[in-house]
């Protein structure tokens, strides 16, 4: 296991480093901060000394060698926008995305896994259908639309939410809500179809002849069976949440890595671009080993081979 | 009822009084507004006020300038100044308002004043504001509550042009910018939550007024319907640049005029636009009113000038060329038979971040210039992108195209527009018209009616050559809450000066 680990751990790592050489050319073929935070009539004196300042006056190879050499040193540089170094404006947003993101996957997980099997069980019933039903329509639903359309409902018309930003208890239901609402949908069609193929093997089949209650087998011994699609699936959607929840940040202005990281693309703040995707790729790949773990956890077979 | 009916009963009403509490939205107290605007501050140092998100917070709030400028009509009125005089045609005296006070104790005085003007000043800071002077301007004492400021060329409107720069403390690194503005306004900066919001309290030690309410939070949302939801939920006193459709049957809303004008500007160098005729039809061509009424969605107003009636420059009732499209294709074929390639494809490089609902717009011109008879090929760029295409020296390299832009001038004179946009070194125009370089020279030296009319001079012989194609003078709206009364003006877009927020009656 420890073995299998290690090699997962450095192929991530390796994916890391590639991602992070194509985002430093990336941003710098989006132009030169200059135009964004000089006047449009700047002279060419403005101009030439603030790429200076920010070491932008080099040739790109040169950059690179140096944005490498700090990399080691966990040194991402000074953010341009925020006038702060962009490691520090990055891990400064990162607990709120990772706290936002496991209260939605949790949330999803619980409400997703009793929907999906309670349709599996009674499959083509009315219960199936109207749960097949929501979670078309949930899964379907354009997030930015319904994150609007919930603020003016829910805050506007109805003053029982506030809008945006991140205050009280109540601040965090609309966010979660719209992080929930893609991964709720299609986390319950992926419960019912893996449910569904399980509960009507040999051994469920056989125990419930002797005797055993549906609910019984579904949720003590079939569940586990089913599991290996549901942690893929809610692994991949988890990896989504921790890439920043773009919408939640731009609609709710909530202060996570979605927030910062869209704001540095539009501000065209590299070391913080390139400081974010550093931190979100740690994080994914963190993630992808828990899943591996939990692979192995809910099937023996995986931790013998 | 029953036991487990009554714990059932209990748990309800329970739960509703914790949602209750959970959910009652943070209401303002009322002697603190919140204001949600659509960005963010790129930096809060003195010296970079110059730009709409930076100003909006700063200026008129946390620091101040010896000059401000009346929104209404553009007059110079005294502010940090309280009065000056012209010693020679380079040379300006100011004197200094006596018991006004920096945020951290510092007098105002005469070395306080010529230090935050040299710094602004000083090129190896790279300020906003730098670029708004032309000519190479220092500050010295010449006595405790005295300053001479001294302009390199003659600067008859110096007063004017001193109001963009406002004053920092001494305190203030003099090589290096600042994310802590410590000025003389009535606001203070409290604290700052990058990426979320900016609070000021008011300044115990103002000089002026003491504003009606002691703490303003800023907060930042960029999608309007939000900023208007929060002043609907009760959330926010004031909310910046929200669309028509938003604030419809309002009576809380208001209408206002951002000084900013939507533009095309023809590549001059090239063919086929470096042909009058092809120019005139394309102003032709253009049907303003119809996109300013059905497409601006009540955002902008048809004009045929660069600058709005605040600016001198303007010329009253002026009218560029009606839209007439087979006026447009008649000058086409003329220009056509003379051998002008006519059917080159013409890149429309549209800046979809201009206003709302500008990508809309830009296809629409696309289309009324196809029905002229023009090629045009639409192209989407955000705002860096657009600066090599807008920018010397790289614009007079690009493919023959007309650029959309927006002009904003709220200086009240015509020296911070005409120059840049009309001249042959102008940084942002393409035009190489020596006799327009030589009025707009002279302009830049004359005074009084003079100068009014030497201006409006340059900018009819710009508009009769095409070397701009004015569409609109863009226009925003706010939300207000029943808390506060605040009347919008020209300025407000730029500058929100908390201390005209009131208390509603």
């Amino acid at each position: 296991m420890i073995k299998f680990l290690s090699f997962r751990l450095t192929t991530s790592l390796i994916a890391l480093v590639g991602v992070m050489i194509i985002v430093f050319f990336l941003a710098r073929l989006t132009g030169s901060p200059a135009s964004l935070y000089l006047p449009v009539d700047a002279t060419d004196a403005m101009i030439r000394a603030f790429n200076q300042q920010n070491g932008l006056d080099q040739p790109i190879l040169v950059q690179f060698v140096h944005f490498v050499g700090n990399v080691f040193r966990l040194d991402f540089g000074q953010s341009l926008s925020q006038q702060r170094p962009a490691s520090e404006a990055v891990l400064s947003a990162m607990p709120q995305t990772l706290l936002i993101a496991a209260i939605a996957m949790g949330l999803t997980l619980l409400l997703s896994i009793p929907l999906g099997t309670f349709a599996a069980l009674k499959p083509n019933s009315p219960l199936d259908r109207a749960i097949t039903f929501f979670s078309l329509v949930t899964s379907s639903i354009p997030e930015f639309w319904f994150a609007l359309v919930c603020v003016l409902v829910f805050s506007v018309n109805l003053g029982l939410l506030p809008t945006s930003g991140q205050g009280s208890l109540a601040s965090w239901v609309l966010p979660v809500a719209t992080l929930m609402l893609h991964p709720l949908g299609v986390l319950t069609q992926v419960v019912r179809g893996a449910m569904l193929e399980t509960i009507n093997a040999g051994y469920v089949q056989n125990a419930r002849a002797r005797g055993y209650s549906w609910q019984r087998l579904a949720f003590r011994h079939a569940l586990r069976n089913a599991s290996l699609p549901i942690i893929t699936v809610a692994g991949d959607r988890a990896g989504g949440m921790l890439n920043g929840a773009v919408i939640v940040s731009a609609v709710f202005a909530w202060p996570g890595i979605g927030q910062v990281l869209v704001a540095a693309v539009y501000n065209r703040d590299f070391a913080v671009i390139q400081a974010g995707v550093f931190v979100v790729g740690i994080a994914v790949i963190l993630l992808n080993i828990l899943v591996d773990l939990i692979y192995a956890a809910a099937d023996p077979r995986i931790r013998i081979s | 009822m029953k036991r487990s009916t009554r714990i059932f009963v209990g748990m309800v009403v329970g739960a509703q009084a914790a949602f209750a509490f959970a959910t009652a939205p943070a209401l303002a107290a009322d002697d603190s507004i919140v204001l949600a605007l659509p960005t963010e501050p790129t930096s809060l140092d003195v010296c970079d006020d110059s730009t709409h998100a930076n100003s909006r917070v700063l200026r008129g709030n946390v620091v101040e300038s010896l000059t401000r400028l009346d929104p209404q009509t553009g007059a110079v009125q005294p502010l940090l100044a309280t009065q000056w005089s012209q010693i020679d045609a380079n040379n300006w005296r100011f004197t200094i308002r006596p018991g006004v006070k920096f945020h951290d104790g510092t007098p105002l005085d005469a070395k306080a004043v010529a230090f935050g003007i040299n710094r602004a000043m000083d090129p190896k800071l790279v300020c906003q504001t730098y670029s708004l002077f032309t000519t190479k301007t220092t500050a010295s004492v010449e006595s405790d509550m005295v300053v001479k400021i001294t302009t390199a060329a003659p600067d008859p409107i110096l007063p004017a042009h001193i109001a963009n720069i406002d004053l920092p403390s001494p305190a203030t690194p003099a090589d290096a910018k600042s994310a802590k503005p410590i000025g003389t306004g009535p606001y203070e900066l409290a604290a700052r939550d990058i990426g979320q919001s900016i609070t000021l309290k008011a300044f115990a030690g103002y000089w002026g007024k003491t504003p009606d309410f002691a703490q303003a939070t800023y907060v930042w949302r960029a999608e309007p319907t939000v900023r208007a939801g929060m002043v609907k939920a009760g959330e926010a006193d004031i909310a910046l640049d929200i669309p028509y459709d938003q604030t419809k049957g309002l009576s809380n809303a208001q209408q206002y005029s951002t000084n900013s004008v939507f533009y095309l500007r023809p590549m001059l160098q090239k063919p086929p636009l470096n042909d009058l005729r092809v120019r005139q039809a394309v102003a032709a061509a253009i049907d303003k009113q119809t996109l300013t009424e059905v497409l601006m969605d009540h955002s902008g107003s048809p004009t045929d000038q660069l600058v709005t009636p605040l600016i001198n420059g303007n010329i009253p009732n002026y009218a560029g060329i009606p839209f007439d499209t087979d006026k447009a294709k008649s000058l086409l074929a003329a220009a056509k038979a003379d051998g002008v390639p006519v059917d080159t494809p013409i890149t429309l490089v549209a800046r979809s971040d201009l206003f709302s609902g500008a990508s809309e717009v830009d296809q629409a011109i696309q289309q009324m210039l196809e029905d002229a008879g023009f090629k045009v090929v639409l192209k989407p760029v955000d705002s860096v992108a657009w600066s090599a295409w807008a920018r010397k020296p790289d614009s007079l390299t690009q493919p023959v195209n007309l650029l959309t832009s927006a002009h904003a001038n709220m200086s009240g004179d015509a020296s911070l527009s005409f120059p840049n946009f009309f001249t042959s070194k102008g940084r942002l125009g393409v035009a190489n018209d020596k006799e327009l370089d030589s009025q707009l020279a002279a302009a830049a030296v004359a005074g009084g009616d003079a100068r009014t009319q030497a201006y409006r001079g340059a900018a009819k012989r710009a508009y009769d050559q095409e070397i701009v194609i004015p569409i609109a003078v863009l226009d925003s709206r706010l939300l207000t809450s029943a808390k506060v009364s605040y009347q919008a003006n020209g300025f407000t877009d730029m500058e929100l000066h908390l201390a005209d927020v009131r208390h509603a009656q």
